[in-house]
């Protein structure tokens, strides 16, 4: 199967800067794939590549097989961008607003009000639609603008820090609908330098530091290539000297932590190892209450990747 | 359902969303209704005060103040509103998301073009019923009433143009429309109070001669009124403005479109740049033609005026349009790519290829305009004979004059990158300002006028001034050989210029390397 997105060997420069070097990936459709990167890593310049507003110093960008430096008005029928901070026409009315993007995108006169409306329902702005597009808070502005860019059913979303700015609640609410986008086939490509935002829906990631992607990849893959080993968490019922001693001698265990009654480490080899160092830790008289695999979290992947200087 | 898609054509009029939203923007204005109604109230008083006169004349003056109305409205106002409407979107980023969407940048560019104008358009339709009774009851009449009408609504397609593009390339945007705003008053001024005739007067760039042409109301101003010989062809004032604007209008949308497709594109490929010299140079030679066959009054020959015009002229143009087609950095780099992935040559139409393949190009158009001139001339009593020496003289100086010019502008955009004004206002300052200053302090000291012309030489302009001087007007020139100084500052202009060269080529191949795929 074609990738939906692939970026081979792509460089930007800038006058006096190179914001992205020989930064290759793709993302297939069902992927909803994380880029993380501090601010300037280049993540917006190589968004704004894809979606056709910067022309790159060399290499390609191929989206549903199309090269969108050769074919830049085909492409953009395959591709919805929203960027960071997204302004709009604050004089006219949502409906106003999203039926200018209709026209613009080609879709024919009598479905527009149709595809509207169904959108509206979507972002939940429905009561909103007669309201000029000025009035509406942040957040739905940014789910005004997320309407927009799925107007004409794009393959490929391209979402430039898409969170930043919302509150918790709309926040949840972009969650929900970036996963849906991502379960329906689409492929998604959305940005943030706030891990937290990302870790809950992204099935890859790309981790970008100073215009080179560091690591890309399915989140279990990438974090699995930079620590190898099964991420676990023990806690004990209470503080025990023990706990480090036996959990120091165990062999193939890593990066142990221990803080008090809980140690976070990684275990090398087969699952029955764990369910052995289990029962070892039980013999020996610990009070374990929780024993269990931890969730990969993209803060501890990117800290452990680039030099940290994540938000 | 599956959403369906239009084919998007090249240009949308009827379906266009920029320009419905603009005007939807522009209609919802608190101001709109009060516009409307105001311009309505005004002009029906001022009809009802013509109708109470019933003379004539107070129905042309009514014409006349309607359609002044309108030119201010949409020529000042409507030209700075695009101005600011295009520069606060690019600025925002509004611009991006419509350059995000399939639709041509042509549509992209009516939209911007005619959308902020809305409110300004309806406010004419108002006008409009007033101007129908005005010039049917004067003695304007209806057709050549509405003919001036037709005129200034295109020539407030062509500010309106060039707003568009004004917004595209402009960084600051409020100060753009100020320059631009001003610049448009004091064309107009200059055009109303100095009226001149002939081709080659701005006035042209305004809608005023051809209307004053087209209504020939009492005590018009008959110079802006008057006939154009163009080619020996006698024109109609009207016809010619028509020509120059709306061969004006083509070249910037033109260039609208390309930086509406891209941010950071030149106005103009290099193909487009030399066919709009070569139509400027129509337009000048034609303006030129009847004076090089006009006879000698007491001092000098047509032609040789003509001549010397035309050099001045010519040599501008081809100076800016060099300057314009200097690539930047970034167009380099990506020529070099595009080369690079695509195994081909780059070839001297190509944006960022380098410039010296300009020079003989440039030089060619203006040589040749001087050609044309001359056989125009054939036949005449002329004094002008240039000896084939001068002749070779003046063409080296002038190809030296543009490649060093061109050269050392390219370097220096290559070499400080975003920091090249600077730089390159210093090379302006060293090479064009500082000897002929140095030559002013030697002629006024001891060292004498020899030194001072010396040390003049050292500027690639002397070359050219000295040469085209002495061929054109060889019985006004000093009698001093000049001919040694104008080869050493022809030699000198040269030799700066293939250094510019030869350090520009090293930092693109510099560049090619490192765009070059590894092994």
């Amino acid at each position: 199967m074609e990738a939906l997105l692939t970026v081979r060997k792509l460089r930007v420069d800038y006058e006096d800067v190179t914001a992205v070097d020989d930064v290759s990936f793709s993302i297939e459709a069902g992927t909803v794939y994380g880029l993380i990167g501090p601010n300037g890593a280049g993540k917006t310049t190589l968004m704004r590549v894809i979606a056709t507003l910067l022309e790159p110093t060399h290499g390609s960008v191929r989206v549903a097989g199309i090269d969108v430096l050769d074919q830049p008005r085909e492409a953009l029928r395959h591709i919805g961008f929203m960027p960071d901070l997204p302004p709009i026409y604050e004089d006219l009315t949502v409906r106003e607003f999203l039926d200018l993007f209709a026209s613009a995108s080609g879709i024919v006169r009598a479905q527009r009000p149709g595809r509207i409306a169904d959108l509206l329902e979507r972002v939940r702005l429905t009561e909103k639609r007669d309201q000029l597009a000025g009035g509406l808070s942040r957040g739905m502005k940014q789910r005004l603008f997320l309407a927009r860019t799925l107007l004409h059913e794009p393959d490929l979303l391209v979402l430039d820090e898409p969170a930043s700015g919302l509150d918790p609640h709309a926040r949840v609410e972009l969650r929900d609908i970036v996963r849906d986008l991502g379960q329906a086939g689409r492929a998604v490509l959305v940005s943030s330098h706030i891990l937290s935002e990302l870790a809950d829906f992204c099935t890859s990631v790309g981790v970008m530091e100073q215009g080179k992607l560091i690591a890309s990849g399915r989140i279990e893959d990438v974090a699995r290539r930079i620590a190898p080993g099964l991420p676990v968490e023990v806690r004990l019922l209470a503080p025990d000297d023990r706990l480090a001693t036996v959990l120091g001698t165990w062999p193939g265990l890593r990066d142990l932590v221990v803080d008090g009654g809980r140690a976070v480490f990684r275990l090398d080899g087969p699952p029955e190892d764990a369910a052995r160092l289990l029962a070892s830790l039980v013999q020996q008289g610990l009070p374990v209450v929780e024993f269990h695999p931890r969730e990969g979290n993209l803060e501890d992947l990117f800290l452990k990747i680039s030099d940290g200087r994540v938000s | 359902m599956t959403t369906e898609f239009l084919p998007e054509p090249i240009v949308r009029i009827r379906d266009n969303p920029v320009l419905i939203a603009q005007a939807r923007r522009r209609f919802r204005r608190r101001k709109t209704i009060p516009a409307l109604v105001i311009a309505f109230v005004v002009a029906a008083c001022a009809l009802l005060l013509a109708m109470t006169s019933g003379k004539p004349e107070d129905w042309d003056f009514l014409t006349c103040v309607i359609l002044g109305f309108i030119g201010v409205l949409l020529l000042l106002r409507g030209t700075t509103a695009v101005q600011a409407t295009v520069s606060e979107e690019r600025l925002s980023g509004l611009l991006d998301f419509h350059r995000a969407t399939p639709t041509t940048p042509l549509t992209d560019v009516l939209g911007y073009v005619f959308g902020p104008l809305a409110l300004d358009y309806a406010i004419v339709g108002v006008l409009t019923p007033f101007l129908l009774v005005s010039t049917a009851c004067g003695e304007v009449g209806v057709v050549r009433g509405f003919a001036a009408l037709g005129v200034i609504l295109l020539s407030g397609v062509l500010y309106h143009a060039l707003a568009c593009l004004t917004g595209l390339s402009v960084a600051k945007g409020w100060n753009a429309t100020l320059v631009l705003g001003l610049a448009i008053v004091a064309l107009h001024a200059v055009t109303l109070s100095v009226a001149t005739d002939g081709p080659l007067a701005v006035a042209h760039l305004t809608p005023w001669p051809a209307i004053v042409s087209i209504l020939d109301v009492g005590d018009s101003p008959t110079s802006l009124a008057a006939p154009i010989a163009f080619y020996g062809i006698t024109l109609s004032p009207a016809i010619f403005s028509l020509f120059l604007q709306g061969t004006l209008l083509a070249f910037v949308v033109w260039g609208c479109t390309r930086r509406m497709r891209m941010q950071g594109a030149t106005t103009f490929s290099r193909p487009g740049a030399f066919l709009f010299f070569g139509i400027l140079a129509f337009v000048v030679i034609g303006g030129l033609w009847p004076s090089a066959l006009a006879g000698r009054d007491d001092v000098l020959h047509g032609l040789e005026l003509t001549v010397m015009a035309w050099f001045v002229l010519s040599m501008t143009l081809a100076t800016i349009l060099g300057l314009v087609l200097v690539p930047s950095f970034l167009e380099v780099k990506r020529t070099l790519r595009r080369a690079v992935e695509r195994g081909e040559d780059i070839r001297w139409h190509h944006d960022g290829a380098p410039v010296l393949p300009l020079v003989p190009r440039l030089a060619a158009v203006v040589w040749a305009g001087l050609g044309v001139l001359l056989v125009a001339a054939v036949g005449q009593n002329l004094t002008f004979a240039p000896t084939p020496g001068g002749l070779i003289l003046a063409v080296l100086a002038t190809l030296a004059f543009l490649a060093f010019v061109l050269a050392s502008c390219e370097y220096v955009r290559l070499r400080f990158r975003r920091a090249w004004g600077g730089m390159a206002l210093l090379v302006l300052f060293l090479a064009f300002i500082l000897p002929w200053m140095l030559a002013g302090v030697f002629a006024a000291t001891d060292w004498g006028d020899g030194m001072g012309r010396f040390v003049a030489a050292m500027s690639p302009t002397y070359a050219v001034f000295s040469t085209v001087g002495h061929l054109v007007l060889p019985h006004l020139s000093s009698e001093d050989p000049y001919e040694i100084l104008a080869i050493c500052s022809t030699a000198v202009a040269a030799s700066v210029s293939l250094v510019f060269f030869v350090l520009g080529h090293r930092l693109r191949e510099g560049l090619a390397r490192e765009l070059r795929p590894p092994g």
